[in-house]
């Protein structure tokens, strides 16, 4: 079952690297859904709390923890956005595949139905705050293959990892920050 | 606060090609950060947006770095509209104010209906139409009539041979609501219909 899978997936998997495929797809009752966006990048985590999620296409910005700071850097903004990691992963979709293990603590979790190929899982916050509603994993061979996020306005966010490697060799620094040169930092 | 102006399309300007138009109708998406003030602590918000501007209705919506939905706003003629995940919606007449007031920081909407295609009104008044010069490097930068200034820093060329459409604004002011207000917006798609 999906919810097996994931548990080993949990359990098995003290870091992992790959690719991913993101489309926005908005959903409003009545019209057929409509691709809004699509982005597509490299992704390298280790739990807890440590990943780097870097879009590459249509443009650059990484996503990165180093287990204590989150780092949003865009390119193009030639920019550094900063703040302390602290709940911030707590219900998002990242905590999923890159916060601690313990996924009870802030979500509720239940079998989904097969599709794609994939089982599935359902994931629903128990906080209310965030901003979105529910949390979808498509697992296959005991490997996350796909993520459905639905936020509270009907944007669902689909992402696809290829090539996904479980437990790969990290270097001493793989997490750590660096600014890169002439980017202005904004710390909050 | 400014009121959404009608603007007509400006005079030819000589930088390069066929004159920008304003478009009165188009969709604008890209991503944008925002550093302000909030009770003495420095702030800083980054996502991306997208920006449908209709003759009658304009719909911004605000999404987070990984693409959820954070706030939508709708501004029709008389009335805007913001909505914010789990909390209830909240309408008023001047989106300027509505938006300062929902989410801490100010999003001059009203103007960026202009700034955003590389148009407005500079502090005295005059219509401006902003061209990427070659002689300075930081590209056209005016200050507007409520007192923001504007730096285009760079451009998006056409492949249709249309004038360049600005890439990248940078926008800051001093506001009473939130301190020094730096803002800056890189646009990644624009759709004129």
């Amino acid at each position: 079952s999906a919810l097996e899978q994931f548990k080993s997936f949990v359990s098995s998997t003290q870091s992992a690297r790959g690719e991913f495929s993101q489309q926005l797809v908005k959903i409003d009752a009545g019209k057929a859904p409509k691709v809004t966006s699509t982005s597509s990048g490299i992704f390298i985590f280790a739990r807890p709390g440590k990943f780097i999620w870097t879009y590459q296409k249509p443009y650059e910005q990484v996503l990165q923890a180093d287990g204590d700071r989150l780092y949003i850097y865009d390119k193009d903004l030639n920019q550094v956005t900063t703040k302390s990691l602290g709940n911030a992963l707590g219900s998002s979709p990242a905590a999923i595949l890159f916060g601690s293990n313990d996924l009870e603590k802030n979500f509720i979790l239940k079998e989904g139905q097969a599709k794609d190929g994939m089982e599935w899982l359902e994931a629903t916050p128990k906080a209310k705050d965030t901003t979105f509603d529910h949390i979808g994993i498509g697992l296959k061979d005991g490997l996350p293959h796909a993520m459905e996020l639905r936020d509270s306005f009907g944007q669902v966010s689909l992402l696809t990892f290829k090539n996904f490697v479980k437990n790969p060799p990290l270097s001493a620094g793989q997490f750590q920050f660096v600014v890169p040169k002439g980017a202005d930092v904004l710390n909050q | 606060c400014s009121t959404l102006s009608q603007s007509s399309a400006p005079a030819a300007t000589a930088a390069s090609g066929a004159a920008r138009q304003y478009h009165q109708a188009i969709d604008v998406s890209g991503r944008l950060s925002i550093r302000y003030q909030q009770d003495g602590k420095e702030q800083a918000m980054h996502g991306s947006f997208t920006w449908a501007q209709g003759k009658q209705e304009t719909v911004i919506t605000l999404l987070s770095p990984l693409g959820q939905t954070l706030a939508t706003i709708n501004i029709a003629a008389d009335q805007a509209t913001l909505k914010q995940s789990g909390q209830p919606a909240r309408s008023a007449g001047d989106v300027d104010a509505l938006t300062v007031q929902a989410l801490g920081w100010p999003l001059p909407i009203a103007g960026l209906r202009d700034w955003l295609q590389g148009f407005g009104q500079n502090a005295a008044g005059q219509r401006f139409s902003a061209a990427p010069s070659a002689a300075a490097d930081d590209g056209f930068s005016v200050t507007t009539a409520d007192k923001w200034l504007i730096q285009y820093t760079n451009w998006q060329a056409q492949d249709n041979g249309a004038e360049s459409y600005p890439k990248r604004i940078d926008l800051a002011r001093n506001t009473a609501q939130a301190g020094e207000v730096a803002i800056r917006i890189v646009i990644d798609s624009r759709q004129p219909h």
